[in-house]
């Protein structure tokens, strides 16, 4: 749900930047970690976690009342093969994957006994490498952008390329995405009732 | 004075033990001159490589504080993405991206 304070409404917040969250599980089904990343050019800290900076883009997603916009593609650096690597020993498709816009509004900053009303909001005292701590930043609003699983992936030596699909598209499928077996069932209407029952698993 | 040597040493004296020294070098983190001194050479001859080598193994995917040497620095890695080194003509301690020219050490007891 989209909560929008009164400091956007009046243009104080001057800053944007996204956060990613990809859970990842090990081929065995078990989970593994979360990867989380963004756009920013330094760390960030939100919800007392660490978002590493990476170049990552993504589809216009333009939002309206509609929701139609049921996948979105995305394109990360693949950071020294470290992605590539990490998608061939894990399991990426299927499983969450989210996009959080944050609009905020930078701390002011000292720079050599001058006071910047907007600093970079880079914070030395936890970390030894520049971190933009948004717990603390109060002029800040955060809402989920995209929010749904991975869909397909391909990894080049310099790319990963993923699409993300709402969750609401598994709804839309006329039949299971794994063909039926006509050894094993009879008819198509025994495979899928044997996998889905009135949309859900049939346990 | 400070260098991305001497920043990565004071910065894993506090964390880990580190060694007394290596080959001709005596590691005193109180007067890291030795270091600075000869930082050129140091890093020209490669000698930080053979230094972080005497107490470091080579690995392959990167985790935090795991030494990161490239040809001309010495940083520390933050994540299996990314690492910190300090920059000297800035002043200031900036992260980059690991690639493949960086050369991964951890430390044995780390």
């Amino acid at each position: 749900m989209k909560t929008i304070t009164n400091n956007a409404r009046n243009d104080r917040q001057l800053a944007i930047l996204h956060l990613f969250e990809f859970d990842m599980y090990n081929l065995d089904g078990t989970f593994q970690e979360t990867l989380r990343f963004t756009d920013h050019d330094i760390f960030v800290d939100y919800n007392s976690n660490d978002y590493t900076p990476l170049a990552i883009t993504f589809d216009r997603l333009s939002e309206d009342f509609s929701m139609s916009a049921d996948t979105i593609n995305i394109t990360i650096d693949n950071v020294n093969s470290a992605l590539s690597n990490e998608a061939l020993t894990s399991e990426w498709r299927n499983n969450r994957a989210s996009i959080t816009r944050v609009a905020y509004t930078p701390p002011s900053e000292v720079i050599a006994d001058d006071t910047y009303t907007y600093g970079i909001g880079d914070n030395l005292t936890g970390n030894t490498y520049p971190e933009l701590d948004l717990d603390v930043i109060t002029d800040k609003d955060a809402w989920t952008l995209f929010g749904g699983i991975i869909d397909t992936f391909s990894a080049s030596e310099s790319v990963l390329n993923a699409t993300i699909t709402t969750e609401f598209a598994n709804w839309s499928k006329a039949y299971p995405s794994r063909t039926y077996n006509q050894n094993e069932f009879t008819s198509i209407v025994d495979a899928i009732n044997d996998v889905i029952y009135w949309g859900r698993q049939n346990t | 004075m400070t260098n991305c040597f001497t920043v990565v040493i004071n910065y894993l004296n506090v964390r880990y033990a580190l060694p007394n020294g290596w080959g001709n070098y005596t590691l005193n983190v109180n007067n890291m001159d030795l270091y600075v001194k000869n930082e050129k050479r140091f890093l020209a001859k490669r000698e930080h490589i053979g230094f972080f080598r005497s107490f470091c193994r080579v690995v392959k995917d990167a985790k935090k504080d795991d030494i990161v040497l490239t040809r001309t620095s010495v940083g520390v890695a933050i994540n299996r993405f990314t690492y910190w080194v300090y920059n000297e003509d800035l002043e200031r301690v900036e992260h980059k991206k690991l690639d493949k020219d960086c050369l991964i050490m951890r430390l044995n007891n780390g």
